[in-house]
C-alpha cells in the first residue's frame, strides 16, 4: 500500500502532461479510497476477536447463546467475574502471573546485560563459540527437553513452584535477550567507556557506572517484551503447576473451561477471564508500544 | 593514574597490562557465566537427556528404564496417530508460514504508507501480539461455535449456511492455520516494516523517475532489497510453527478426532498423558530434527541465493 505514496509522487511528477492529469487525480482518490478500505479491513480482522471477548465478559450467559447475536450487550453485567472467581482462584492466580512475569523479566534482563557487555566489549577466546551457543540452544524445541526437565524438577522439589518456574522462563527468554543486547552494547560508542577506562575505573564500574545508564532505555526496552512474553507463557505452567500456589491466569482459563459445573456455560467465564489476561498487557503494550517496536525490529535486523 | 607510568620500566608495564588482561579475561567469563550456566543445566542438559532417553523405555509406571535401541523410532513410524500429526504439523508449517509471511507483508507495506490515524493503526497491530495465544485459542472456540459464534453469525447474515467449523477435520485445520496467522503476522510484519525503512529512498525515486509502475518497484525493488531479511524470517516462523502447542490445546484440543494434533500437542500426550517417557522423547528427538531440516534448507537456499546475485 506503499503503492499509493510512490503515485502521488509520480502524478506529481508528470502534472505537466494536462490531458493526463485529470485521470491522474481521479486515480489517485481511487487509490486513497482503497487504501482506506484495506485499512478498515486489517482494523476489522485484527479487533473483531478482541471485541468478542470484551463482549462476552459484559454479557450475562442467558443473553450470550441467541440466535441471531447481540454485538451489544442489552444488560452489561459483571457476573461472569463473579462466577469466574468462584470456579477459580482468580486473585492468586493474578498474583501469581504478575510475581512469575515481573521475576523472570527481572532476571533474564540483569543475566543478559553481564553477558551482553562480556560479548560486546571483551575480546576473550571462545567468545564467538558461546555466543552462537547461546543463540542456536534457542531453536532447540521446549517440547524436547520437558520431559527431563520435569523428572529433574520432581528431583529437586521444584515442581509447583514459582521459583521453578522462573528458572525455566528465564531459562527460555534468554538466547533472544542475550542477542538483543549485544545488539544494543555494540551502538554504544566506545569512547565514553575508554576515557573512564583511561581514569583507572575498573570494568565492573565502568559498566554500572556508564554502561547501564547510557542502556537504561534498552533495560527498559527489553525488560518490557520479556514480560509482555512471560505473560502469555502457558506451557511451562500447565506442566510444572499442580496447585493453585503457582497456577497461572492462562492455566486459568483452561480450569474454568473443563470444570464440569460450568460446561454448558462456561463461555461467560473464560471470557470474563480472558479479559482479566489481556486488559494489563494491552495497556502495557499500548503505553510502551515505542519502545516495544523498536526493541522488536532490534532484534532481528542486526547481524 | 596512568600518566606516570612513562618513567617506569618497561618491563614492569607489560607485566600489569599482562594482570589487567588476564583480569578482564576472567571477567568476561564471570559475566557470561550466569546466561551460560543456565541454558547448560535448564536447556542443554535436558535435551541431551532427552536423546538418550529416547533410546529407553524410560516410564514413571515401570521400574529401571531398559535400553532398547532404535524400537521407539520403529513403532513410531508404525503408530498411525503419530504420523498423522506428523503430516498435519507439515502441513500446518507450510501453509501457516507462507500465509502469515504475505499477510505480514502487506500489513508492513499498508502501515509503512502515508494514512491519517496510522500511528493508531500500527498500535492496534501489536494488540495480537501481546494476546496469549492460550487466550485467542479458548475464545475462538466460542468465535467459531456453529450455533452462537460470531464468525458464524457474521457469515449467517450474508451465507444461507452454517458450517461446523471445528466438527469438520478440515475446516478445523483452517481454524487453526487462520489463528496461528492472526496471532503471529504482526510480529513478523514488524521485522519486515523495519526492512521497509531500511531501503534507501532514491531506489524509488530513481524507480518513479524511471516510470516504473508501483507493482514493478514492489517486484524489482522492495522484494529484493527484503529477501535476506525474508529468508531468516522463513527460518524463524516455520521452525516455530513445529512446535507449536498452546493454539491446539486451547481450540481443539487436537479434535475432531486426530485431525489437529500437531506434534507437539502429541508429545505431551504421549508424555504427561500416556506416561511414555522413552517413546515421547522419541517423538520429540523427531521433532527436533525436522527443525534442523528447515534450518539447514532455508539455509542453503539462502547461501545458494546470494551467491547468484
Amino acid at each position: 500500500m506503499s503503492t499509493t505514496q510512490i503515485d502521488t509522487h509520480a502524478a506529481v511528477s508528470t502534472s505537466e502532461h494536462a490531458p493526463d492529469a485529470r485521470s491522474r487525480s481521479a486515480r489517485k482518490t481511487l487509490l486513497k479510497v482503497l487504501l482506506y478500505v484495506v485499512i478498515i479491513i486489517f482494523l476489522l480482522v485484527t479487533l473483531l476477536p478482541i471485541y468478542w471477548i470484551v463482549l462476552s465478559a459484559f454479557t450475562p450467559i442467558d443473553e450470550l447463546f441467541t440466535t441471531p447475536l447481540n454485538y451489544f450487550p442489552a444488560h452489561p453485567s459483571l457476573v461472569n467475574f463473579q462466577t469466574a472467581a468462584q470456579a477459580v482462584p482468580l486473585v492468586q492466580q493474578f498474583i501469581n502471573s504478575s510475581v512469575l512475569s515481573i521475576l523472570s523479566a527481572f532476571f533474564s534482563v540483569v543475566v543478559c546485560v553481564l553477558a551482553a557487555y562480556a560479548f560486546a566489549r571483551i575480546r576473550f577466546p571462545g567468545s564467538n563459540v558461546l555466543f552462537l551457543g547461546l543463540l542456536l540452544s534457542g531453536y532447540l524445541p521446549t517440547i524436547a527437553m520437558i520431559i527431563p526437565l520435569f523428572q529433574l524438577f520432581e528431583n529437586l522439589s521444584l515442581l509447583d513452584s514459582i521459583q521453578g518456574l522462573v528458572i525455566l522462563l528465564v531459562s527460555f527468554l534468554l538466547p533472544t535477550s542475550v542477542w538483543i543486547m549485544t545488539s544494543f552494547v555494540r551502538q554504544i560508542p566506545m569512547e565514553l567507556e575508554e576515557a573512564a577506562q583511561i581514569d583507572g575505573a575498573h570494568f565492573l564500574a565502568t559498566l554500572w557506572y556508564i554502561v547501564v545508564p547510557i542502556l537504561r532505555p534498552s533495560i527498559a526496552t527489553l525488560f518490557i517484551i520479556n514480560l509482555v512474553t512471560s505473560w502469555q507463557e502457558f506451557f511451562f505452567p500447565l506442566i510444572f503447576s499442580r496447585s493453585d500456589s503457582s497456577a497461572t491466569l492462562t492455566v486459568g482459563i483452561t480450569q474454568a473451561a473443563v470444570n464440569p459445573i460450568y460446561q454448558t456455560v462456561a463461555w461467560g467465564n473464560e471470557a470474563a477471564m480472558g479479559l482479566v489476561v489481556i486488559v494489563p498487557i494491552f495497556l502495557l503494550t499500548l503505553i510502551f508500544q515505542k519502545q516495544i517496536v523498536e526493541g522488536l525490529m532490534a532484534g532481528s535486523l542486526k547481524g | 593514574m596512568y600518566v606516570g607510568t612513562a618513567k617506569v620500566p618497561t618491563a614492569k608495564v607489560a607485566v600489569g597490562t599482562r594482570r589487567r588482561r588476564t583480569r578482564q579475561l576472567l571477567l568476561a567469563y564471570v559475566l557470561v557465566a550466569p546466561a551460560v550456566i543456565w541454558r547448560l543445566a535448564v536447556a542443554i542438559y535436558p535435551f541431551l537427556t532427552t536423546i538418550y532417553q529416547s533410546f529407553t523405555n524410560s516410564s514413571p509406571l515401570s521400574g529401571t528404564p531398559a535400553f532398547i535401541g532404535l524400537a521407539n523410532f520403529t513403532r513410531m513410524f508404525q503408530d498411525r496417530m503419530v504420523m498423522q500429526s506428523l503430516s498435519f504439523t507439515l502441513i500446518f508449517t507450510a501453509s501457516s508460514t507462507a500465509i502469515q509471511l504475505v499477510y505480514a507483508i502487506g500489513i508492513a507495506l499498508l502501515l509503512n504508507s502515508a494514512f491519517r490515524g496510522r500511528g493508531l493503526v500500527r498500535a492496534v497491530n501489536l494488540l495480537p501480539w501481546a494476546m496469549p495465544a492460550i487466550v485467542i485459542a479458548t475464545a475462538s472456540q466460542w468465535m467459531f461455535n456453529s450455533q452462537y459464534g460470531m464468525i458464524d453469525d457474521l457469515i449467517a447474515r450474508v451465507l444461507p449456511f452454517r458450517p461446523l467449523w471445528l466438527g469438520d477435520p478440515t475446516l478445523a485445520r483452517i481454524v487453526v492455520i487462520l489463528l496461528d496467522v492472526w496471532k503471529n503476522a504482526p510480529w513478523a510484519s514488524i521485522i519486515i516494516l523495519a526492512g521497509l525503512q531500511n531501503i534507501p529512498r532514491d531506489l524509488y525515486e530513481a524507480a518513479k523517475v524511471d516510470g516504473a509502475s508501483a507493482w514493478r518497484i514492489f517486484y524489482s525493488i522492495i522484494l529484493p532489497m527484503l529477501a535476506p531479511l525474508i529468508f531468516t524470517l522463513l527460518i524463524f516462523i516455520s521452525t516455530y510453527r513445529v512446535i507449536t502447542f498452546d493454539l491446539v490445546y486451547g481450540l481443539t484440543q487436537g479434535g475432531p478426532g486426530n485431525a489437529t494434533t500437531l506434534l507437539s500437542y502429541q508429545i505431551y500426550q504421549l508424555a504427561f498423558t500416556g506416561l511414555y517417557y522413552g517413546y515421547g522423547s522419541a517423538v520429540a528427538v523427531f521433532a527436533f530434527l525436522m527443525v534442523v531440516a528447515l534450518s539447514l534448507i532455508f539455509f542453503l537456499f539462502m547461501r545458494r541465493s546470494e551467491r547468484a546475485l
